[in-house]
């Protein structure tokens, strides 16, 4: 492992840049996108290995080590047990020099402030890695000018001023931070943008095209008013045994507003949480999802709370939106109850056509999956026992969850980042642990069942105190690998190998400054007559960003890609969009 | 929470009736050899009893916290006792009830396990083998547990319940429905049933059957919110607005209740106003909210207190327009804590109802 000075670093990138450019601009521009490749079915993976494996038969197979990725996350803690400390931290998954190769940013918390202690906050910066393609990463120094120390919590990626490269916001418990990604390093562009230096506690946000006008708006999820006044506040906690000091849950403090920002089209902000009907609703915010429930082409929010009803911002248009979570019945659990909310990721859980919606909770609440009835009647209902999702996870407290096709059967799988927010439970629940195993299902059509434990490699699945993940391909064999952070602990590098090569990937070039294609939805049409409905969305999961790249099993061979983009056009794109298992879709050149 | 507790409740009830009444059975014990033609069940209970051990000593997690927990400890401790003097089926079974009840399902089963295996004919102590298979998302060898249970004892009515849980996990629809139906026809008052058995004739689009069930759970458990819920939403897609709004009402008053117990048994004094206020606030009941944080500054509270309380009480009076207090109140605030990250919030809130006002 070694650090790659960063000027170096802009040196070679802005070579490959420069060859790169005329290519570009003749071909939609797709090295600004994401994580572009183009493997060739049925040649060698180009990832790293961990070793040996006893069968080679490992689905997840975890290659930190070999991946050069050290980032240890640090909750700062000196034993208050502020509530802060075991929230953190994210992970964003992108392509920060447009080179085609995803980097890898992760969030670092560090020292929590006390009261009469604001100037010391050394330490705690954030690190970014430059990935070179191949599953290898190198730090950069500074993290290219991203190495904000704020008291870290989330992250999100968007391309805020339309020129191609994704930006990134940082989020705070204190104020966020937002950087303009030049290329070869980031510029502070929070004063400029107009987000301003309020200090507030947000944990995930979501760039996403809300009026279809072609620039990514901006949504932040905050979580409550924890000022550093209300340290000894940590001693609340009521389930504490008589003289134990635990972590405080959320329910003493107050809720902390989220916020809408709509972009002007040169990256200028305006706050408009007010005016857009945002600020209606009320709520503890930890995880965000970018989501189209009613499939009209105008992006919905989805807001997981904790303790307090989760939120749906049903779009209007306009910048418009009407909070429709407990009459669609996703605001509480079956039993009309909030539950404690933490991540979230929307899908075509059933394969029936519609996105559905999956919350992870609090241990002894289950998990939530809310599986969308728009085939009867629009709304949902919490199907979680019915989908096999409720007894496995009850005794587990969840925070990132991502839907994706893991082992490439057409079906979404689910993936669960567990660990509980008590780093002394032992002291309540004599079986219960800090450190909790994360979980794999795989789906089969609306039943998702554990996967076997010999599909996963050793360490892949903890336990650790695991917060957020993020999905990517990280070795360029094409298909998505994932990213898991812990808190206070290291971060976790897992590569996917899918046993089958039936897959495929489709990439969009969206309309003018939604480069990424955010927010549009996606049918995957087979050969056998499924459609395969996915969501591109990079906000998902708990306070991390993943690549919008959509990879799918095709078992019986794809054979078009309809696209409907933000804003509600659709096109349709035939194997003429193909290079080998890669789909490009460009706005403006299907049928 | 409460819900779980009133389980645990019911649970001690209940295994203070298995003691009296099996407490002096006399243990059978398995010839080694049986092993080799067990039945299905059988094998299980072999299988669980090699898997985990009878752990030793009592489980530390059932006794803290709330009184609820407290009394179960103390029954969990009387049943230790017995168990060391008279090691009967009866006795490993009621443990291995009241850990199951009480979130412990691993130490349960072992209990459960060692009762089977110590006598064979009990059903309770296979209905609650099954209902720990549950907890566990192993489906089919709980429905396989618990179809051996009503077959032991054809009139157990919650293990007709769980029964009826386990298939519909493993999408025995019909099997499902029928273990229910068997579940409520034994015991007309087994609400849980009713509602389980609802869920599935809702998904079948059978509303007004499904409303039913509901009204009859709601009868005999009125104070139940989930079953509330439940009626609020069909009660609404059957076109009973009216009826709707009502069920919501009592869901939504059952809920702030549970909400305020829960507050006022966690914390005391101080705290305990600091943590209603600000809950009072977040539900928009501002009135309610002021005088708790006024009780805290009266009572010589910490640093940290009074800071809240101050801040709370701020966000009141600016809430309630009474601005001249609310001036004063952020005046007080802002000598305490200029650095305060809600003061210039607070303010400016202040300045715009102010200026609404004008």
């Amino acid at each position: 492992m070694f650090r790659v000075e960063w000027m170096e670093l802009a040196n070679r990138s802005s070579e490959m840049r420069g060859s790169l450019l005329p290519l570009c601009l003749c071909s939609f521009l797709f090295t600004a996108c994401s994580d572009s490749v183009e493997p060739a079915p049925g040649t060698a993976r180009k990832g790293l290995s961990a070793g040996p494996t006893e069968d080679g038969s490992r689905l997840l197979v975890d290659v930190t080590e070999a991946s050069g990725i050290d980032f240890r996350h640090s909750s700062g803690s000196v034993g208050n047990r502020e509530i802060t400390e075991t929230i953190g931290g994210g992970v964003a998954l992108f392509d920060m020099e447009g080179d085609g190769d995803l980097d890898a940013y992760f969030v670092q918390s560090g020292p929590v402030r006390l009261p009469g202690d604001v100037e010391n906050r050394s330490g705690g910066e954030n690190e970014l890695f430059r990935g070179r393609g191949d599953g290898q990463f190198e730090s950069v120094a500074d993290a290219g000018g991203a190495n904000d120390s704020g008291y870290g919590i989330g992250c999100a990626v968007g391309d805020l001023d339309g020129d191609g490269l994704d930006d990134l916001l940082v989020l705070n418990w204190g104020a966020n931070k937002l950087y303009r990604n030049r290329g070869d390093g980031f510029e502070d562009w929070t004063a400029t943008s107009g987000l301003g230096f309020e200090d507030r506690w947000s944990t995930s946000a979501g760039f996403f095209d809300a009026e279809g006008d072609g620039d990514l708006d901006l949504y932040i999820v905050n979580y409550v008013r924890y000022a550093p006044s209300s340290h000894l506040n940590a001693q609340f906690n009521p389930a504490a045994p008589k003289g134990f000091r635990m972590t405080p849950t959320p329910d003493i403090f107050p809720a902390d507003p989220d916020q809408f920002f709509v972009n002007d089209g040169r990256a200028s902000l305006t706050d408009e949480t007010r005016s857009s009907g945002i600020s209606a609703a009320l709520g503890k915010g930890l995880g965000v999802v970018v989501t189209d429930v009613d499939l009209d082409g105008l992006a919905d929010l989805y807001v997981a709370n904790d303790g307090t009803p989760n939120l749906l911002f049903h779009n209007q248009g306009g910048n418009r939106f009407i909070e429709k979570g407990q009459v669609l019945g996703v605001a509480f659990n079956s039993d009309g109850r909030s539950e404690s909310g933490m991540g979230v990721d929307s899908g075509d859980m059933d394969g029936d056509g519609d996105l559905d919606l999956f919350v992870t909770n609090f241990e002894d609440e289950t998990n939530t999956a809310y599986l969308n009835t728009s085939e009867q009647r629009f709304g949902f209902r919490d199907k979680t026992a019915a989908c096999g999702l409720a007894e496995a996870c009850r005794t587990l407290l969840g925070f990132g969850t991502l839907f994706h096709d893991f082992d490439l059967d057409g079906d979404l799988d689910l993936f669960l980042c567990n660990g509980h927010i008590f780093d002394n439970v032992e002291l309540i629940h004599a079986e219960r642990t800090f450190a909790q195993p994360n979980m794999l299902f795989l789906g089969d059509r609306g039943k998702f069942a554990l996967a076997d434990k010999q599909l996963l490699g050793p360490g892949v699945i903890g336990p650790d105190v695991s917060r957020g993940s993020a999905l990517g391909d990280l070795n360029g064999d094409g298909v998505l690998d994932l990213v898991v952070t812990n808190n206070n602990s290291g971060a976790q590098v897992i590569e996917v190998r899918p046993a089958t090569d039936d897959w495929a990937r489709v990439e969009l070039r969206g309309p003018s400054a939604n480069h990424r294609g955010l927010g549009a939805i996606v049918w995957l049409e087979l050969s056998d007559g499924r459609r395969l409905l996915r969501g591109v969305n990079s906000a998902r999961s708990f306070a991390s960003a993943s690549t919008t790249a959509i990879v799918s099993g095709t078992p019986s061979g794809l054979i078009a890609v309809e696209v409907m983009w933000p804003g509600g056009q659709r096109e349709r794109f035939g194997p003429a969009a193909a290079t080998g298992k890669v789909w490009r879709c460009a706005f403006g050149t299907g049928e | 929470m409460e819900r779980m507790f009133h389980h645990r409740l019911w649970a001690a009830v209940l295994i203070a009736a298995v003691v009296s009444c099996d407490g002096g059975a006399q243990s059978v014990p398995r010839e080694t050899g049986e092993r080799e033609e067990l039945l299905p069940h059988e094998a299980l209970v072999a299988e669980y009893l090699e898997a985990a051990p009878i752990p030793t000593g009592p489980w530390k997690g059932i006794g803290d916290g709330s009184e609820v927990r407290a009394a179960l400890v103390g029954r969990e401790l009387e049943l230790l006792g017995i168990l060391r003097e008279d090691p009967s089926p009866g006795i490993y079974c009621a443990l291995g009830i009241l850990y199951t009840q009480a979130g412990e399902p691993t130490r349960g089963m072992s209990f459960l396990a060692k009762s089977l295996d110590l006598d064979a004919s009990k059903g309770l102590a296979w209905s609650w083998l099954g209902a720990n298979r549950l907890s566990f998302g192993e489906f089919e060898t709980a429905a396989l547990l618990l179809e051996h249970a009503v077959s032991i004892d054809p009139t157990d009515a919650l293990a007709f319940k769980y029964l009826g849980i386990a298939r519909g996990r493993c999408d025995d629809v019909v099997g499902a429905k029928s273990a229910f139906e068997e579940a409520i026809q034994l015991d007309p008052n087994a609400a849980d049933a009713r509602v389980e058995l609802a869920s599935h004739l809702e998904d079948e689009g059978l509303a007004n059957e499904a409303y039913a069930h509901l009204l009859d759970a709601n009868r005999v458990r009125p104070d139940d919110d989930a079953t509330l819920f439940r009626l609020a939403r069909i009660a609404r897609e059957l076109g009973h607005e009216e009826q709707a709004r009502e069920f919501e009402f009592q869901h939504e008053r059952l809920r702030v209740l549970e909400d305020l117990g829960y507050l006022k048994d966690s914390v005391t004094n101080a705290r305990r106003s600091i943590t209603l206020g600000i809950y009072f606030l977040g539900k928009g009941r501002v009135v309610e909210a002021l005088p708790e944080f006024d009780k805290v500054l009266a009572s010589n509270p910490t640093p940290a207190e009074g800071e809240n309380a101050m801040l709370g009480r701020s966000r009141c009076l600016v809430e309630l327009k009474r601005f001249e207090e609310a001036e004063s109140a952020l005046l007080a605030l802002r000598e305490a804590r200029p650095d305060h990250p809600d003061l210039i919030r607070l303010e400016e809130r202040l300045a715009e109802l102010k200026s609404l006002e004008e």
